[in-house]
């Protein structure tokens, strides 16, 4: 079952602790075009285009009091798949790394992914 | 016997309705709340579970150095050499790992060669090893060598003496793409893309709401399983997430409707279209009773007559540059393009050939000995495609091929040619007959498939063949031969 492993990859420092983020995206096909969508609970959302996340990394700060949902979007002008890797950086120079990825055919409509950063 | 009615022609007509093909990829309703709540919104998505070796590359990922100093020592470890693989792949982060009850694949990331215009996915499959079919035939054999006896205790004996690696495949998957032409499609795609836009309020919705959660539970984490809430923070992020999943729904439609508008998906299709060579070649090392060695290719050439190759020569001769939207919407707008897109015609040509290595099994203790000689195979193939234009879920593909089975003692050589129609079902259809589509193949071979001199031949065969969670089954309803 999957569910035990993925409880030993919660967060390694407190969440408060947050200082930056880093995300790049792999993918099999040049026409699957994807963005990531940093929705912030304070004003500070952002946004990373295709050509920013391919290879990567776009980088940006976090505001530790703020919570965040990433976002991302991948649209399929081709058959393959993508590979989305955000690494959270902590004040204590920790890391944590969440991967995703997600597979469609030409004109299968996009994909949505969230990344959670409470 | 005559020469003319050696030649034996054949018919057969077979009716074939596989279901459930497609999934696609809407949104989850019953998602399990076991899982951390980050999967648990994406399952909402309409991902799918995360797999098992997603879970032990994350378990891997947690151990972190600890378990990278086990690797280090093996035996420490105590597991098998397989294990050990595993392990090593999965920290060194070179691909993905797929356990199944068969065997384990390990598929090297394709990003490992970028600029090479030649785009390769290599792979390793670790199978299970099994006893030789035509070794189990010669065991079981009724008057064979082994007695009825000890053929059961033979086969175990041999089973136990398989190791990890005994029946072990190396396959590489490949094509040859256009670099620049690719990357200026690309650029053109990335533009459309970002002309579509996107609505990103239910992302937003979702942030506002982090942290009302964890003013409830300051312990909350992006992995905490939904079920460990306390009732009341449960129902609220359930709540919540279900308004996030059906904003989410609502803005993805509505982007997938705006690609498709502004000619996104066409774009891919003229590229998908574009002139390409691709190959599958595969090497299976097999160890004593597991069977002989083999080897085999396909090599696949074919293009779709309405391509984006075509696109930038006709962009040229008008003085356009190829790489403005406008001037892919005035392309596909042409009458002659539009007759031809809604038809999708494709050619390809392939060539597919395989040999199966010399097989010895010596076992004078047992009374057993196997010596078989090697078998080559080799098949050209030639298919054409096309939607209908009349109704767009019809489609025609006609197949010719030549099979060279002159190793193999028990097939002959022919030529085979297959005429199929396929018609998609409405979804009324679709549930009275349990299928998403219908197939009719008419096929025709001057021999049929294995050795035996006939007069003459007629085999007809219509049948009842689908699909139910990739378990496949076929009901024929019958079949004549010669």
């Amino acid at each position: 079952m999957a569910a035990p492993f993925i409880r030993k990859v919660a967060m390694a420092a407190a969440p408060s602790s947050k200082r930056s983020m880093e995300a790049s995206v792999a993918k099999s096909a040049p026409l699957i075009k994807t963005t990531l969508i940093v929705a912030s609970s304070g004003p500070d959302d952002s946004r990373f285009k295709d050509t920013e996340l391919t290879p990567g990394p776009a980088r940006r700060n976090l505001v530790p009091s703020n919570s965040y949902v990433l976002g991302w979007v991948v649209a399929f002008g081709a058959t393959g798949t993508a590979r989305l890797k955000v690494r959270i950086i902590f004040a204590d120079g920790t890391t944590q790394d969440q991967n995703l990825s997600v597979q469609g055919n030409l004109g299968d409509p996009p994909a949505q992914r969230v990344v959670l950063i409470p | 016997m005559s020469a003319p009615t050696k030649k034996v022609s054949r018919l057969l007509l077979s009716v074939a309705v596989p279901i459930l093909l497609a999934h696609g990829v809407s949104a989850q309703e019953n998602c399990p709340e076991t899982t951390g709540l980050q999967d648990y919104i994406n399952c909402r998505l309409g991902a799918e579970d995360l797999s098992e070796e997603e879970a032990a590359a994350e378990e891997l990922a947690a151990a972190g150095q600890e378990d990278a100093d086990k690797v280090a020592n093996a035996d420490s470890l105590g597991g098998s050499k397989l294990d050990l693989a595993k392990r090593f792949f999965t920290l060194l982060n070179l691909g993905d790992l797929k356990e199944e009850p068969t065997g384990i694949t390990f598929s090297f990331n394709p990003e490992l060669f970028p600029d090479l215009p030649l785009h390769f996915n290599p792979r390793v499959v670790v199978h299970e090893p099994e006893l030789y079919e035509t070794l189990v035939t010669e065991i079981d054999r009724e008057g064979g060598p082994i007695a009825e006896g000890m053929r059961a205790d033979l086969k175990d004996r041999l089973k136990k003496s398989f190791g990890d690696f005994d029946d072990t495949e190396l396959r590489v998957v490949g094509s040859w793409r256009h670099l620049s032409r690719t990357e200026g499609a690309a650029v053109m795609a990335e533009s459309i893309f970002e002309a579509s836009g996107f609505e990103t309020t239910s992302f937003n919705f979702l942030a506002e709401k982090l942290p009302t959660w964890m003013a409830v539970n300051p312990d909350l984490q992006a992995m905490t399983p939904l079920n460990t809430l306390e009732d009341g923070l449960r129902a609220q992020v359930k709540s919540d997430i279900d308004s996030f999943a059906d904003q989410a729904a609502r803005e993805v439609e509505a982007l997938h409707q705006s690609l498709e508008n502004n000619r996104f998906y066409a774009l891919g299709m003229l590229v998908a279209n574009d002139p390409q060579v691709s190959f599958d070649g595969f090497y299976r090392l097999r160890e004593g009773a597991a069977g002989p060695n083999e080897w085999g290719g396909t090599a696949r050439y074919e293009y779709g007559l309405v391509s984006y190759a075509q696109y930038l020569r006709w962009a040229g001769r008008a003085g356009r540059g190829g790489k403005s939207v406008e001037t892919l919407n005035t392309y596909l707008a042409r009458p002659s393009v539009q007759h031809w897109f809604k038809r999708q015609p494709r050619v390809a040509a392939l060539l597919e050939v395989s040999r199966i290595d010399p097989f010895t099994l010596d076992r004078p203790e047992d009374g057993l000995s196997m010596k078989l000689d090697s078998i080559r195979r080799l098949t050209g193939k030639l298919t054409y495609g096309q939607v209908l234009a009349s109704n767009p879920g019809s489609k025609f593909d006609f197949e010719a091929r030549y099979d060279d089975f002159s190793d193999d003692l028990t097939k002959k050589n022919r030529f085979v040619a297959t005429a199929t129609w396929t018609q998609k079902l409405t979804d009324r259809l679709a549930q009275a007959a349990g299928g998403t589509q219908l197939v009719v193949s008419a096929i025709w071979a001057n021999k049929p498939e294995f050795r035996g001199e006939v007069d003459r031949g007629f085999g007809m065969r219509a049948g009842l063949k689908w699909a139910l969670d990739g378990d496949e089954q076929e009901n024929d309803q019958g079949e004549n031969g010669e």
